[in-house]
């Protein structure tokens, strides 16, 4: 309350009680807004592929994994999954250790440790976490078919169940039309258009193929309550020893690639050889500021750690602004053309993902094409930018961002001072990494 | 019935969404709208329950017809614009409340459903009912203005704002208003 408030008006006030929410307002609310058409529905489900996807593309680190074989893969410090064969995954990671993950298809169990939340997209629902290990499986019943918005493995499925099992911790799954806390020891099905509901018992295996559970345990049909906990008990057991010797094996079979892991995911000085490689595969990284609604600020453990004194702190907080200020204006011209709408009260994350939604895959990964094979000298950048398609403009003021503001910032500080300001933390705070692949 | 104590904006946590998740609600993710409702409906709820005093059966039909508004303009809001998304929706709250008490009320008494009133249950408490007894005889738009400055910790021109007044208007509003909480702790005297 405002300090304008006496001390007694403040008392009597607070004597104004008012009752806890209603727990079926939010059921309400949702159960009265505006039915779907099965075109409605499917452009939402596009355009939620196209925001995951672009999530995807955005976080700093990405991956993603599809194979006929069972695979143990580390996501980030504090994930460790283990997809079973035919799984299907793609994941990205921001600068704080929050995930975001596709799961289209498949069997795969999550050990993830505590950190930033951690969110699965299933086709069905999604899962989220902070700290737990849980297995999410997805059965596809009418087919797949494929995310027009990125060629990044993203599926939008006509109908799917997902089961969720949950053996330490907690994780909330939650589909459109509702949530639920899922504890250790739980299950629980999700189904597109349902509220998630538990299936702590019982029946609880989707049908698989032959063979896919060879070497694991599974719980039979009628199994009492007691022996469902003893088998979760035994079977989060074995998952942790699993994990242990998992995490080892990862060490061991990772150590001497560890020079080549760290080219794979650098964003800074690029050699020719790298930047050839990754035009072969029209492959971009690029690091930027964030794009949000406000212009970043140096932090001040930032400015410290690249030795800058507070009136140097001030500039680079002043280009920052300039520099965002500039992108932001890019993405709504680009906007404006490619959607012919005013931005309205859109984000320009949200004026991104409505790009990256419009335009058709094909020209995005001959956009990625053109610059990843202009960056590794193969073709000159054309003369004329301004008769360029929108969003190559947009990508290339991105991709070409980072660069530009070190720049802005050495005219005023020295070329020393603003190599070391990006280079200190490895780039500036946005560091992506393109995952559309080749036309 | 919650006891609740008005707090300083400062000491609230803005029950926002990120910017990804209020994006997605924006392009008409149910999930990510619900996600929205949750985190708001608390606020929603208090204020309409504080603004509709004597018609509090309408309170969780406007608290739903509130989200509705919402959902429907949400394509539409600023991030980045100078209105919080919080302020946004109290603005959509409060306004709805305004027209719902500029109607005359329904002339068949609320019917009894067995659920407790709040207004009995505070029946033994002679303050608040002082209280509520003087909340009910301010116009409308001063409880408003009470309401949004001192539960809400919105600030003049975001109350100026909220419901198209001038900001001398809404600090004589809530002169007002604070008057009449002055009568009722004179009172207690």
């Amino acid at each position: 309350m405002s300090d304008e408030f006496t001390p007694e008006e403040r008392e009597l006030l607070a004597s104004w009680s008012t009752p806890p929410p209603s727990p079926v307002v939010v059921d309400q609310v949702m159960a009265r807004l505006p039915g779907r058409s099965w075109r409605g529905a499917a452009a939402i489900g596009a355009a939620a592929a196209a925001i995951v996807a672009f999530q995807l593309l955005h976080l700093p680190e990405r991956g993603a994994h599809r194979s006929a074989e069972r695979a143990t893969l580390a996501l980030g410090d504090r994930a460790t999954v283990v997809v079973e064969a035919g799984g299907e995954l793609v994941w990205a990671i921001d600068l704080w250790g929050a995930a975001v993950i596709e799961q289209p298809r498949g069997d795969v169990f999550y050990r993830v440790e505590r950190g930033g939340p951690l969110v699965v997209h299933t086709p069905a629902g999604t899962v989220q976490v902070t700290g737990t290990s849980f297995r999410v499986e997805v059965e596809n019943k009418m087919g797949t078919k494929t995310a027009a918005a990125l060629g990044a493995g993203v599926g939008v499925v006509a109908a799917s169940l997902v089961w969720v099992t949950v053996y330490e911790g907690s994780v909330q799954a939650s589909t459109e039309a509702g949530a639920l806390m899922v504890e250790a020891g739980g299950r629980a099905e999700l189904q597109s258009g349902q509220p998630p509901t538990r299936r702590d018992k019982g029946p609880t295996t989707p049908s698989r193929e032959p063979g896919v559970l060879e070497g694991r345990a599974a719980l039979e049909p009628g199994t009492t309550p007691e022996e469902s906990r003893e088998f979760l008990v035994a079977e989060r057991a074995r998952l942790k020893a699993e994990v242990v010797a998992l995490k080892e094996q990862l060490r061991t079979t990772q150590a001497p690639k560890e020079g080549g892991a760290e080219s794979e995911r650098a964003t800074l000085d690029l050699d020719p050889e790298t930047l050839a490689k990754m035009a072969d595969k029209c492959e971009l990284r690029w690091d930027t500021i964030p794009v949000g609604p406000e212009a970043p600020t140096l932090s001040q453990d930032w400015a410290n750690e690249a030795e800058l004194t507070e009136e140097e702190q001030e500039i680079v907080d002043r280009l920052f602004k300039e520099h965002h200020g500039q992108l932001v204006s890019r993405v709504q011209q680009a906007y404006r053309e490619v959607t012919g709408d005013d931005t309205g009260g859109l984000s320009t994350y949200a004026m991104l993902m409505e790009l990256d939604d419009k335009v058709p895959e094909v020209e995005l990964k001959q956009v990625f094409q053109r610059l990843s094979a202009e960056r590794a000298g193969r073709i000159p950048a054309p003369a004329e930018l301004g008769s360029r398609p929108p969003v190559e403009r947009v990508y290339r003021a991105l991709t070409q961002s980072g660069d530009q503001l070190e720049q802005a910032i050495a005219k005023e500080l020295g070329p020393e001072a603003a190599k070391r300001l990006r280079r200190v933390r490895d780039g500036w705070s946005s560091r992506s990494r393109s995952s559309y692949g080749c036309p | 019935m919650a006891s609740e104590l008005p707090a300083r904006r400062s000491a609230e946590a803005e029950p926002g969404l990120d910017e990804l998740t209020l994006a997605r609600a924006q392009r008409g993710d149910r999930g990510a709208f619900r996600r929205l409702v949750e985190g708001h409906q608390g606020q929603v709820q208090a204020l309409l329950f504080r603004m509709l005093v004597g018609r509090r059966g309408e309170v969780e039909d406007l608290t739903q017809e509130t989200f509705l508004r919402v959902h429907q303009a949400l394509p539409g809001f600023d991030p980045a614009g100078s209105a919080k998304l919080s302020t946004w929706i109290l603005t959509i709250a409060t306004r709805l409340a305004i027209d719902l008490l500029r109607r005359p009320p329904p002339t068949l008494p609320e019917p009894t459903l067995g659920a407790p009133d709040p207004e009995s249950e505070v029946a033994g408490r002679a303050l608040e009912r002082r209280l509520l007894r003087a909340m009910a005889e301010l116009p409308d738009d001063a409880r408003a203005v009470l309401i949004l400055r001192a539960y809400h910790d919105l600030d003049y021109p975001e109350i100026a704002a909220a419901l198209n007044l001038e900001l001398g208007t809404v600090k004589s509003r809530l002169s007002r208003a604070r008057a009449a909480l002055q009568q009722v702790l004179e009172r207690e005297r």
